[in-house]
């Protein structure tokens, strides 16, 4: 291995880049445009469910419950009162309301006699996590109107729960929404970058001077991921910057072990890339490809969404197969937890090996001549 | 007859990429179908362990409530330290702790249960703390007194999914997302192929009028992408992610054309800004993302910053998306739709027009 070899593929590169006006900007502003959509967008947090209510019993126990929830601004938007059920039903059917509640007549007089009493809760199931969030708040909601009326009347409940979130006290999900998304950054935008690297000489044909001249396969992987990981550090310090700075999520963790990590990481999805970069004969299978692994992985099956822990067998065995669980691991263990090196060190091993794995690959299926 | 050819010409070269046809077929069953069915967004096996200082038949009958498929016992933790061990690791979501004397302070005065929530899984935790809550609060009443109390009880009607399923959600969001990816790539792909071999010297000197350059390639695209909607739709959303198609089937196909065919017009527009292949990488991704985003596929409108939602009528995707939902899961008919449509065609008409000028100064 030559280091000058590597070094000038390493410049031309470089001079390709610069030379570029518009991939100058653009390769640095993808990742800081995700982060922003989706830091400011992917609400995960459930708030605003607009809701509306018809009250068919119009006593003090019914608008006491009313009360309840219309004071509840943090979870539902109350929209008004409806003097039918059926207003309601198509409130959702038109997309207006997602949330109704329905309380019918003798609703207080069941309840003075002493019998259980329904209420009607109507819910949009076309967001199925908001469906089932928002009928968790509404049924605390009830049962804090059960509890503070039983109280009054017979006795106390002899129950108490304390309930406590660690890691992130106030339960913000905004928090985990934002630096999850490193990892799952890292894993898309290094890897789309690299899987062009290749394909575009042989797309344009200048892979033959690569494949007439005295370099070695190793040399010349090496010098494109060397230039591939120095655009992607830039990227990684951005959207850190980003999600410290201007997101405020608190960095509890080692910043020099985390910096580490990302450069591993880095690693192994530009090798990633490369591998892909290696197969594929056209630059628009790269991307697509490239896109294809890493969106559903990242998005799906590293946990950023459900935790890998409670996956079917299969998923969670899918899960093990890709570095972005691993990542994301490490990212939600240094932010949040601020765990040490114990902990993170078999993730860390894991990447590693990813890294190995697909850098061997991409040597092995890596040709210098016509196939 | 020039304008045939120009089609056989765009569908053959489609054709012959070998790995593209394998993508675009892989995108539109396999991708789908695995986003389908090993996400669910429901509590379901939620790990907890307990630690109990009590280990009376109370404590034990309490933690037994906790059952599948929304929650699986891992063990008794015996130690302090282990609490903060198994969360550390994500080896579970809570930890239940119970005091000594759980089951004294139980029938005497008020006993204290402890929820120790994995913060770090945000939704999740909030969710097993719900349910926990609800499920032990509902223990306590009916140990209270034997008959029944006079409670409000809440019976819960969800419409359009009563299950909650969110394989219906998943299925149906992946194969949104999917296309608009396609929509934008392939033309933009495509015509930057051509400027990038070369080609495109060849067409700007025939005969070829700009409009016809841009309808032929459009209308390739949006065939290949229509046909790979078609496939997903028999294929894998029907019969495999058992997804109700409530509504009208050709309703949804009208919709469908009209956004894959104005909104590829748009991928044409980065195509024709874009010199070589990395710019559009880049430039659809920054497209792509807002688009997406806006549409409200991912989170619903109302959950967005106020100063967002009005720009989200700018998105086109936001009124098919609204059809699709509408269509499939509610069985929604025309005459709740033609806002939409009527938005759809006035933004594609836009997008169309953009991109012809675009296209003709390259000419």
């Amino acid at each position: 291995m030559r280091f000058r070899q590597i070094k000038s593929i390493y410049i031309r590169e470089w001079k390709e880049f610069y030379r570029d006006k518009i991939s100058r900007v653009v390769v640095f502003a993808m990742p800081t445009i995700i982060m922003l959509i989706f830091g400011y967008g992917l609400a995960l947090d459930i708030e605003n469910v607009p809701m509306a209510i018809v009250n068919q019993d119009k006593t003090p126990a019914s608008r006491e419950l009313c009360y309840k929830f219309m004071e509840n601004r943090e979870y539902f938007d109350f929209k008004g009162f409806l003097p039918k059920a059926k207003g309601l039903e198509h409130g959702i059917l038109a997309g207006k309301l997602r949330f109704g509640l329905v309380i019918p007549p003798k609703f207080e007089q069941r309840l003075k006699r002493g019998f259980p009493s329904e209420v009607q809760v109507l819910i949009d199931g076309s967001f199925p996590t908001r469906a089932s969030v928002s009928k968790t708040y509404a049924l605390s909601i009830i049962n804090g109107f059960n509890l503070e009326r039983l109280s009054k009347t017979i006795k106390k409940l002899p129950l108490e729960i304390e309930t406590r979130y660690w890691f992130n006290e106030n339960l913000k999900q905004r928090n985990i929404t934002v630096c999850g998304l490193i990892p799952i950054i890292l894993s898309i935008s290094p890897t789309i970058f690299a899987s062009l690297l290749i394909v575009k000489e042989k797309e344009r044909g200048s892979i033959y001077n690569i494949w007439t001249s005295a370099i070695t396969k190793i040399e010349f992987l090496l010098g494109k991921q060397v230039f591939a990981v120095t655009i992607s550090m830039v990227n990684f310090f951005i959207i850190f910057l980003l999600s410290i700075l201007l997101f405020q999520v608190p960095f509890k963790g080692n910043f020099f072990l985390f910096l580490f990590c990302s450069f591993i990481y880095i690693l192994a999805s530009t090798a990633q890339g490369l591998l892909i970069s290696c197969f594929v004969n056209t630059q628009v299978v790269a991307l697509l490809g490239s896109l294809l692994i890493n969106i559903i992985i990242g998005f799906l099956y590293s946990g950023y969404l459900v935790p890998v822990s409670s996956m079917s067998k299969d998923a969670y065995f899918f899960a093990h197969l890709f570095p972005p669980y691993y990542g994301l691991s490490i990212t939600k263990a240094l932010f949040l937890k601020a765990a040490g090196l114990k902990i993170i060190l078999p993730h860390i091993l894991a990447i590693l090996i990813f890294y190995l794995a697909y850098f061997g690959l991409a040597i092995h299926f890596f040709k210098k001549r016509e196939t | 007859m020039r304008f045939l050819s120009l089609l056989k010409k765009e569908f053959l070269q489609f054709i012959r990429n070998k790995g593209l046809v394998i993508l675009v077929i892989y995108f539109f069953t396999l991708d789908i179908y695995l986003a389908g069915v090993g996400i669910d967004l429901s509590l379901k096996n939620a790990k907890f362990f307990v630690y109990d200082r009590d280990m009376s038949v109370a404590s034990r009958e309490i933690v037994s409530q906790l059952v599948s498929p929304w929650f699986l016992f891992e063990g008794y933790l015996q130690d302090d330290d282990l609490i903060d061990t198994v969360l550390l690791k994500d080896q579970a979501m809570g930890v239940v702790c119970l005091p000594h004397n759980f089951s004294k302070h139980l029938k005497k005065y008020r006993a204290k249960i402890q929820l120790l929530i994995n913060g770090s899984e945000a939704l999740m935790g909030y969710l097993f703390s719900g349910y926990a809550s609800q499920i032990f609060i509902n223990y306590a009443l009916e140990g209270m007194q034997k008959q029944r109390l006079p409670l409000a009880e809440a019976k819960t009607r969800v419409f359009f999914n009563p299950n909650m399923n969110s394989r219906y959600f998943m299925g149906i969001s992946e194969l949104l997302t999917v296309m608009v990816m396609l929509v934008f790539i392939l033309p933009a792909a495509a015509l930057v192929r051509e400027k990038e071999l070369g080609n495109i010297e060849m067409l700007l000197i025939s005969p070829l009028r700009p409009f016809q350059f841009m309808l032929a390639k459009v209308m390739v695209m949006a065939g290949i992408i229509i046909i790979g909607v078609i496939l997903s739709v028999f294929l894998i959303i029907k019969p495999i992610l058992h997804v109700p198609f409530c509504g009208s089937f050709l309703l949804f196909l009208l919709f469908t054309l009209i956004f894959v065919f104005t909104t590829s017009a748009f991928g044409l527009f980065i195509g024709a800004v874009s010199k070589n292949m990395l710019q559009v990488s880049q430039l659809s991704a920054i497209v792509l993302m807002p688009t997406l985003f806006l549409s409200g596929s991912w989170t619903p409108i109302e959950a967005m910053p106020d100063w967002l939602r009005p720009l989200t009528y700018l998105s086109p995707l936001k009124y098919y998306i609204d059809a699709s939902y509408s269509i499939i899961l509610k069985g929604v008919g025309l005459s709740y739709l033609w806002p939409n449509l009527l938005g759809l065609t006035f933004l594609g008409s836009v997008l169309f027009i953009l991109t012809g000028y675009k296209l003709r100064r390259l000419f």
